[in-house]
């Protein structure tokens, strides 16, 4: 068998987008805040939490949807403490940032301990996964059929979500007033907007967008919840929105080479590439990526 | 005088910093439809009189009338809403919004899904560019256009709010001499509109081309209010620099030797890369005080940069007792130069640190100041002993933070770190700023008595009574330039006032302008 073939299949291509869904939304996520003057650090924490607390409520209430919901709601709490630390209190974005990592990790282990009695991962017959959609006509393409069909809801929803954020934030007056207040919050004020009401609204939907990029983890790609499931991934939609300069668009691409690298790591296991190793790639490319990022920035700022 | 209508009327006005008071009953007059000029040296009370006139700042007492009607300016959006506009030094725009989006920020009109109507916003920036003669591209982005071209975009957003009464305040400290003649240009033609323009600046030369009337402040002071055409530049010079102090001269002894501090033709960039210091040469003898005077912001703080080396110069070299420093870095060149920075609470002290490492900061990593890898405690203790005795620093022991002395004694602190380096070159920055007289006269007399025992000194002063009081040679800088040297025997205060508002130049200097008066 062909190396190559393998690693550049059509399933491989399926698999990216699969391993884009979670990353999208939490980068677009992030676009937001960065875009209105917030970097958050604690993606990953709040991935996690919107990665329990759906799968919790789809547990109890046997309804995927519900489980959907559920996640944003409790994200967008979480997103809004966090807000209350940075935007009220004026905190440090770091340390509040780190606070939801570590808050995130520890508050969703002791719940699945406490709540459900069981260490490691969990699974329930009760737990409805999210439907994924067969695409009548384009089933059928051979390369096409298998990358497009049969993928989440979620991932349809995933594609809307940058469309509408990438009108929302160049077309709509909310958009202005966030871009506004994370490059001269000053001017905004000036004109007579409300930099901290804007910053929460961004913040509201940051906390959405990222509990949908959890929710997908546990009742999407699985219909498990494991221990810590989000495994960097906060970190990696970081990267992918600092890769994109905090664009939609751009994000959105740097989103794919992201996930098209982590689908690519796991096939290399087959080929007996060891799996710590493999699962080292995606992370070194982050690094390699966003060295290259600083330093084109680093030279266009010179000029 | 009775028939003129005065579009604001200040009267009485008192603001009070704690115990520093900005403003003492500045009384200020501006008729509708001038352009009025408020000049002053930096800490005047200018920018503070414009705060309080735009509502940002609050006035421990006096009156306010707009158009005749007493008012309070509880803020800036009531400031806005009287017709009151203000733009401020720092601009207030999004880099990466278009022209018209910056105008219109915040009064948006939104259409079909809650989109901007995009046509409205630049049917209105355009509207109000040809109105006011304005010329700009609306569809450029800020964050691409010159300075000058922001500013405009500045302007217009006041205009946009409805302003008809503009502050502009120090409009040309960031323009370019083509930019600053654009903008006087838009300013006489909105004054011509009915607007009423008042003007912040320090800079005689452009209240002389521009200004209808000029209003005076001195140390918090009103000094007057003088017509254009019955003034000159050595009135206001005279006005704003104010009487002498007192300062006696202090006597000068010994001989003045060979050039120890010698700056050939440098050149050097700020970091938006305009050009700061052009082909700057002078020398420092041993024995000598060579004073670098002009008014602020024309150089002086790059040219101690550079010399220090926290400025990388771009053509040129410095040479130190016959070594070329030009290109070592700051600490080996303070092997050859003490410094006595301009503030010396924040750039010459460590406030947290004790009395004892802040006189010893330097010194520490001098190998005779060390034991092996360690500081010679023992040593710098009773270095630090005898400086405290000798500068009479009033201090409850060295081990105390430097923060718990008075101010006066702070500043006795680094003049005495400064002046014990044993280094033949001193440079002292604005050693009167910020102190009162008799720190004054104490840091005075030790740059005379550092002079007569040897020392080249270098001083960079704005204070025209300091530059009489200590120098032995004068050189003025304007606009980064030197443009003349000068005696402080041969040379009134007031030709030396015109040569550091740029009124005047010697022969063969490289400049541009003609000078005004002669």
């Amino acid at each position: 068998m062909n190396v190559l073939t393998v690693l550049f299949s059509a399933a491989t291509f399926a698999a990216t987008l699969r391993m884009a869904v979670p990353l999208l939304f939490v980068a677009l996520g992030g676009v937001l805040t960065k875009r209105a003057g917030i970097e958050n650090i604690g993606l990953e924490g709040l991935m996690l939490i919107g990665c329990f607390s759906g799968f919790a409520a789809n547990y109890f209430t046997s309804n995927w949807i519900v489980g959907i919901l559920a996640a944003m709601a409790v994200t967008v709490l979480f997103a809004l403490l966090f807000g209350l630390f940075v935007v009220q209190i004026r905190s440090h974005e770091i340390v509040a940032g780190t606070a939801m990592n570590v808050m995130g990790s520890a508050l969703t282990t002791y719940l699945l301990r406490s709540m459900f009695g069981v260490k490691g991962s969990f699974t329930d017959e009760r737990v409805r996964t999210i439907p994924n959609i067969s695409l009548p006509v384009i089933k059928d393409i051979p390369v096409l059929g298998t990358v497009l069909s049969g993928q989440s809801i979620l991932f349809w929803v995933s594609l809307a979500a940058t469309a509408i954020i990438i009108f929302m934030l160049y077309r709509t007056k909310l958009g202005f007033y966030i871009r506004a207040a994370g490059e001269n919050e000053k001017a905004l004020a000036s004109a007579g907007v409300n930099v901290k009401k804007v910053r929460y609204i961004a913040l509201i939907m940051h906390g959405m967008l990222i509990g949908l990029g959890g929710i997908y983890l546990s009742t999407g790609y699985l219909t498990q919840y494991v221990e810590d499931m989000t495994a960097g991934r906060g970190f990696i939609a970081m990267a992918a929105y600092a890769f994109g300069m905090a664009r939609p668009g751009r994000t959105f691409f740097a989103v794919l080479l992201f996930a098209f690298v982590q689908a690519l790591s796991s096939r290399l296991q087959i080929f007996g590439v060891p799996s710590y190793f493999a699962d080292m790639i995606p992370y070194a490319i982050t690094i390699l990526v966003l060295a290259v990022t600083s330093y084109r920035e680093m030279k266009r700022e010179r000029v | 005088m009775s028939e003129n209508i005065y579009a604001v009327e200040m009267e009485d006005i008192c603001k009070s910093f704690g115990a520093v008071r900005a403003n003492r009953n500045i009384n200020f007059r501006v008729l509708k439809g001038e352009i009025h000029a408020i000049v002053g040296e930096n800490g005047a009370g200018k920018t503070t009189l414009m705060n309080i006139l735009f509502g940002a700042l609050q006035p421990t007492s006096g009156r306010i009338r707009i158009n005749g009607q007493e008012v309070t300016m509880s803020s800036p959006n009531k400031a806005i809403r009287l017709g009151i506009g203000m733009v401020h030094q720092h601009f207030e725009l999004v880099p990466s919004f278009t022209v018209a989006e910056n105008i219109m920020l915040g009064h948006e009109s939104a259409g079909k899904f809650g989109a901007v109507d995009k046509a409205e916003i630049y049917r209105h920036a355009k509207e109000l560019a040809e109105e006011s003669g304005l010329k700009i591209d609306p569809y450029a982005k800020v964050g691409t256009l010159s300075v000058g071209l922001r500013q405009r975009v500045e302007i217009l957003k006041a205009l946009s709010c409805g302003a008809q009464i503009l502050i502009l305040d120090e409009p040309t400290a960031v323009l370019t001499p083509n930019e600053s003649d654009e903008l006087f240009e838009v300013l006489r033609r909105m004054s011509a509109q009915g607007k009423t323009i008042i003007l912040i600046t320090h800079k005689l030369k452009e209240v002389m081309a521009v200004a209808d009337h000029i209003t005076v402040l001195r140390q918090g002071e009103t000094c007057g209010t003088l017509e254009k055409a019955k003034t000159n530049h050595m009135e206001l010079a005279a006005l704003m620099m104010g009487k002498s102090a007192a300062f006696s001269p202090l006597e000068k002894t010994g001989t003045t030797g060979e050039a120890l501090l010698r700056v050939d033709h440098i050149t050097a960039r700020d970091s938006s890369r305009l050009e700061k210091l052009k082909n700057v040469t002078f020398d420092v003898h041993a024995g000598q005080i060579l004073t670098i005077a002009g008014v602020e912001g024309n150089g002086q703080t790059e040219l101690v940069s550079a010399l220090l080396g926290f400025l990388p110069v771009a053509s040129g070299s410095i040479t130190a007792l016959g070594t070329d420093i030009t290109k070592l870095p700051v600490k080996d060149r303070r092997n050859y130069c003490s410094y006595i920075p301009e503030d010396r609470m924040t750039t010459g002290l460590d406030l947290a640190g004790s009395v004892h490492d802040n006189l010893i900061a330097g010194l520490h990593n001098r190998p005779e100041w060390r034991k092996g890898a360690f500081i010679d405690y023992a040593k710098t203790g009773r270095h630090v002993d005898s400086l405290i005795d000798a500068y009479a620093i009033k201090t409850d022991g060295s081990g105390i933070a430097a923060s718990s002395l008075s101010g006066g004694n702070q500043q006795k602190i680094v003049v005495a770190r400064e002046m014990n380096f044993g280094t033949k070159i001193l440079i002292v920055s604005q050693p009167s700023r910020g102190v009162d007289i008799g720190a004054t006269r104490f840091i005075h007399e030790q740059i005379i008595r550092m002079r007569n025992e040897g020392c080249a000194i270098l001083l960079i002063s704005t204070d025209l009574d300091e530059v009489f009081a200590l120098s032995d040679e004068i050189k003025v800088i304007f606009e980064g330039s030197i443009v003349g040297t000068l005696s402080p025997d041969a040379v009134t205060p007031q030709e030396l006032g015109l040569y550091m508002t740029g009124a005047k130049k010697m022969e063969g200097v490289s400049g541009t302008q003609e000078g005004g008066a002669a």
